[in-house]
């Protein structure tokens, strides 16, 4: 391979569209220049690489495929779950019921571990206290064992029973009840260990007798309560039940007043913060305003004083201004006429341009015209197109497409419409030549040395008996006396060929 | 490389779908950087993205050589990118004498184009060409086959895109 043909095979190679050459590759070994185009040909892949927009794949790009791909996993999951735990979540309650318990307790019992426990009972809450029922009236407080809260009823059953309070035991006989009141709220509880009078206990004993104990003002914990027995009247459980509603009632009513009072406390307490804050703030309101209006005198003089310095430069400024925007306007209006007078020199040019382009459209078309003429000639003659009257055509194809690219983009349509015609009509023809050549070269069959007709029809028919057929295209072939190097013609594409050979040698 | 493909595919193929997130992963940028050479809009070209990856993947089962997965991916970009194509110049008007320029550049000027000015101007199609060319090193035969176009026409459109890269290097190399 010579130069030329190495960067001819450079280009192609560029272009994708050459056959790997180990001549090509020995030529680059030697030759620097060719090895010098070769790199230029290299950056211009890198640079068109550069040029291409880059992949900029996004960062959740992989998820989103996957999730069209995947079943839709979620569904899939519950399905098989649900029916599982559904068998298997009431096994949880036992365990987590206590759980709950111990975590709220802490919440509920306002005290630390180590303090005495609290049990608030709600009224009608009921609990078992030494041996006796306990049924809470209003809100009543266990603390420890010992009974602290409001109002109870106690009952015993088949044995005795010993309520601890902190004023002392209450005993009750098997088969008995009692009512025991403390007081109202859990603070009266809790000072009944300092005021013991609250309590009033009435003991119902066993059948039916009635017993009042008063706790004494001076009582001491844990000494037993004395007992006054009187003379009791019959009392019935309808009654009983009356009396304990009566209580539950009356400990409703104290208890809502309570909260009544309460609140009109906050109330008041509210307003009269209300009141206090809004003088104060009058106050520094007006201490303010008053600050701010001497403020503002001063700066406004001040300000009066700035704006009118500021006007004074402004003025300044815009007649520097109207000066220098002057000078620009006559330097821009020179700069006018000397670009008025290059445009002129310009479109000048790029009439003759344009006359040169049609010129040249037209002399190439002339070219391919007489190129046909020359054509129809050698066919008519049974000839073939010639190599280089392909290679003609197709440098001027090439050519005109140039011409109408760029007639295309300098929007001159006469010459564009006239480089397309031509470029189709020199289409035409490179496409007819150029197989024709092909067919031709399919065509024929050069003898090789130990050749015999049934050998070559074997080889290039793919059957040795159409050896008859190769004789029969070939007029006076003598089959025994075949001589390597004698061209012979090969029955394929017979008639595509003589058609071609027609056309081009024919009028269109 | 190309054995891992293999292996992908075929656990994919035996139901491990999930392994083919390994494969978009893996060639999640060669598919974009064919798919944006036609499509200017990063939306658009995400959704293009998608629909290559998808479509590759209800082929998995007709692909006849799992290691040649990239190809067959490829192809299937291309085709994607050459429909986007088709679809948009049948919207536009198909004479393109009549067709403006997007911006007619002034005379005097054209010959200092960069690189990326002239690769920005080419015809859509003539840069899914190049991209084919020179990032994922196809031959014209191969774009040829690819794309379902005639040989000739992928060479002449190459070569007049490589000539007029050529300038514009040799311009701004001056």
């Amino acid at each position: 391979m010579n130069c030329d043909e190495v960067r001819r095979w450079l280009a192609l190679d560029l272009d994708g569209a050459a056959e790997p050459s180990a001549d090509a590759a020995a030529h680059l070994e030697r030759c620097a220049a060719c090895r010098a185009e070769a790199g230029r040909l290299r950056s211009i892949s890198a640079a068109t690489r550069a040029s291409l927009p880059p992949a900029s794949t996004p960062p959740d790009f992989t998820e989103r495929v996957m999730a069209h791909v995947l079943p839709p996993a979620d569904d899939a999951l519950d399905e098989r779950a649900r029916p599982r735990l559904r068998r298997w979540w009431p096994l949880l309650v036992p365990v987590l019921v206590p759980l709950l318990a111990l975590a709220v307790w802490p919440l509920l019992s306002r005290r630390g571990p180590g303090a005495p426990k609290d049990t608030p009972l709600a009224p009608l809450a009921q609990a078992s206290l030494g041996g006796a029922h306990v049924t809470a009236l209003g809100p009543a407080l266990v603390r420890d064992g010992e009974l602290h809260g409001g109002a109870a009823l106690l009952e015993s059953g088949d044995d005795a029973a010993e309520i601890e309070t902190p004023l002392g035991t209450i005993r009750l006989a098997p088969h008995s009840r009692g009512v025991a009141r403390f007081g109202n709220t859990k603070e009266e509880t809790m000072n009944a260990r300092l005021a013991p009078a609250v309590l009033t206990l009435t003991l119902l004993a066993g059948h039916g007798s009635v017993a009042t104990a008063q706790g004494d003002a001076d009582a001491k914990p844990n000494r037993p309560v004395r007992i006054v027995k009187g003379n009791p009247p019959t009392i019935d459980a309808e009654a009983l039940r009356a009396e304990v509603e009566r209580i539950r009632a009356l400990v409703q009513q104290v208890n809502e007043q309570l909260a009544a009072v309460t609140k009109q406390v906050a109330v008041a307490e509210r307003t009269i913060t209300d009141l206090i804050d809004s003088d104060r703030v009058r106050v520094a309101e007006d201490s303010i305003n008053e600050a701010a209006r001497a403020q503002l005198d001063d700066r406004l003089r001040l300000k009066v004083k700035l704006e009118l310095a500021k006007q004074g430069e402004l003025l300044k400024a815009r007649d520097e201004e109207i000066a220098r925007l002057r000078a620009e306007l006559d330097a821009y209006k020179r700069r006018g006429d000397e670009i008025e007078a290059v445009d002129r020199v310009r479109a000048d040019g790029e009439k003759l341009a344009l006359a040169s382009q049609l010129e040249r459209a037209r002399t190439l078309r002339q070219l391919i015209d007489r190129n046909r003429t020359r054509m129809r000639a050698i066919c008519a003659a049974g000839g073939l197109p010639t190599q280089r009257q392909i290679e003609d055509l197709g440098k001027w194809y090439e050519e005109l497409r140039e011409l109408e690219a760029l007639a295309i983009a300098k929007k001159q349509e006469d010459v564009a419409r006239d480089a397309h015609s031509s470029i189709v009509r020199a289409y035409e023809y490179l496409a007819m030549a150029t197989r024709l050549r092909e067919l031709d070269a399919v065509r024929t069959y050069e003898v090789r040395p130990g050749d015999t007709l049934k050998s070559i029809a074997g080889a290039r028919l793919g059957d040795a008996a159409r050896a008859d057929e190769i004789l029969k295209a070939n007029e006076g072939l003598d089959p025994d006396a075949l001589r390597p190097g004698q061209r012979i013609r090969l029955p394929i594409a017979r008639e595509e060929f003589e058609e071609l050979r027609m056309r081009l040698a024919g009028e269109e | 490389m190309r054995e891992d493909d293999r292996a992908l595919v075929e656990a994919v193929r035996a139901g491990q779908v999930e392994r083919f997130a390994a494969l978009v992963d893996r060639h999640a940028a060669a598919v974009f950087r064919v798919v944006r050479s036609v499509v200017r809009q990063e939306a658009d070209a995400d959704d293009l993205a998608q629909e290559v990856f998808l479509a590759s993947f209800r082929a998995l089962p007709k692909l006849r050589d799992p290691s040649r997965f990239r190809a067959h991916l490829l192809t299937i970009a291309a085709r994607k990118a050459a429909d986007h194509l088709r679809r948009k110049s049948r919207r536009a008007d198909p004479l393109p004498l009549t067709t403006e320029p997007s911006a007619p550049p002034p005379h005097g000027e054209h010959a200092a184009d960069t690189v990326d000015e002239v690769v920005e101007d080419l015809p859509p199609a003539t840069r899914l060409l190049l991209a084919l060319r020179h990032h994922e090193g196809l031959s014209c035969v191969q774009i040829a086959r690819v794309l379902d176009l005639p040989e000739g026409t992928v060479y002449s459109r190459l070569s007049r895109a490589h000539k007029a890269i050529r300038k514009a290097l040799e311009v701004t190399d001056r």
